[in-house]
């Protein structure tokens, strides 16, 4: 599930970085309006995908900004805690961690 | 869910978020890209056509135009985006450039306390893996430096990474973007000056394997009025979490 959250480089925040064009959204539907166009210019519409709301709640209890992998356990609980992105962002060690998940299920 | 399902999910998907804070495929990072931005701004609240926004003509905070208005002349224009010529364009290069080199630095040096020259020049060393003199974007994944963070950096150069062609930076005349880092002019890198700045979920901690996932009760993007609450999977299935956006 895609948690999408605050934006990383809105071009009129402190840090912009004009590859994509994007207002930094100052309400819940502004946000969820760019999180679609990123969902279908990404073709990523396969994934099911939910919005933080503007309090960035959600992205601070998961410290998520401005990108990160988790994977939690059918028991609730964290079973892979990705570094924080853009270096600490690796695919293929979510990749593993689900394996390795479900695996310990079919057991 | 079968592994298979979800791997059906196509990797190349998930590992294609990574681009979820990286240039569009293919798009390069092109010069004068504050120009775009501008022309959007212009587009969208120059009523009165005299080709700048002034602040009654904005709407989006007093705070945000002030931070915009980079010249401060009370306008938003061409300027402050680092368009036309003048010092502007240079300061916004290299403000570019330095965010760039500090990315590539953060994930490269990571734990160090500080980087030296002697540090730097090693690093380059290393990146010129066939030491031609010319740090290439090829060399640079070879010593483990993301793609993306390859693009942006040879993108703040003005060379565009794109499908096919390599591009490369020539050794001796990047070797000086050490001193763009150096803020305090003491000739080393401290933390502060070598990584990236940290914002958005600043001073919160995530949680570690093993401890309870927090719980959320979010909006789907395809359909706000329905909400996903992450405790509805527990005793069911696992969920795979990915934070990003757009830019």
């Amino acid at each position: 599930m895609i948690v999408y959250i605050r934006e990383a480089h809105a071009l009129d925040s402190p840090s912009p970085m004009y590859t994509v064009l994007v207002e930094d959204p100052t309400n819940l539907g502004e946000r969820l309006e760019v999180a679609k166009t990123c969902m279908t210019r990404l073709a990523l519409e396969p994934i099911p995908a939910v919005v933080d709301r503007l309090d960035d709640k959600v992205n601070k209890a998961y410290a998520g900004y401005p990108d990160r992998l988790f994977l939690v356990g059918k028991d609730g609980r964290i079973s892979y805690a990705g570094g924080r992105g853009p270096f600490g962002f690796k695919p293929a060690e979510l990749e593993a961690a689900i394996k390795k998940e479900l695996g310990a299920q079919d057991h | 869910m079968q592994i298979s399902e979800i791997l059906g999910l196509s990797w190349g998907l998930l590992a294609g978020l990574g681009l979820l804070t990286s240039p569009l495929p293919g798009q390069g990072f092109q010069r004068n890209s504050g120009e775009r931005a501008y022309r959007l701004l212009q587009k969208k609240y120059d009523k009165d056509g005299d080709g700048k926004v002034s602040r009654k003509e904005y709407p989006r905070g007093r705070e945000t135009f002030a931070r915009l208005d980079r010249n401060g002349d009370g306008f938003l224009t061409l300027e402050d985006f680092g368009g036309g010529r003048g010092r502007n364009r240079e300061a916004m290069r290299k403000r570019l450039r330095r965010m760039a080199l500090q990315s590539a630095l953060g994930s490269y040096f990571k734990k160090a306390r500080s980087i030296d020259h002697k540090a730097w020049i090693r690093f380059l060393k290393e990146w010129d893996v066939n030491g031609d003199g010319r740090l290439e974007d090829l060399e640079a994944m070879e010593i483990g430096l993301a793609p993306r963070t390859v693009r942006m950096l040879m993108g703040s150069f003005g060379l565009r990474s794109a499908g096919g062609s390599p591009s490369s930076l020539d050794l001796s005349s990047f070797a000086q973007s050490y001193f763009l880092l150096d803020a305090d002019g003491d000739k080393i890198l401290s933390r502060a000056e070598f990584l990236p700045p940290n914002r958005g979920s600043a001073g919160s901690r995530a949680p570690r394997k093993g401890e309870k996932a927090p719980d959320f009760n979010l909006p789907r993007v395809h359909d706000a009025k329905s909400l996903v609450r992450l405790s509805s999977f527990a005793g069911k299935k696992p969920v795979a979490l990915i934070f990003g956006s757009y830019t």
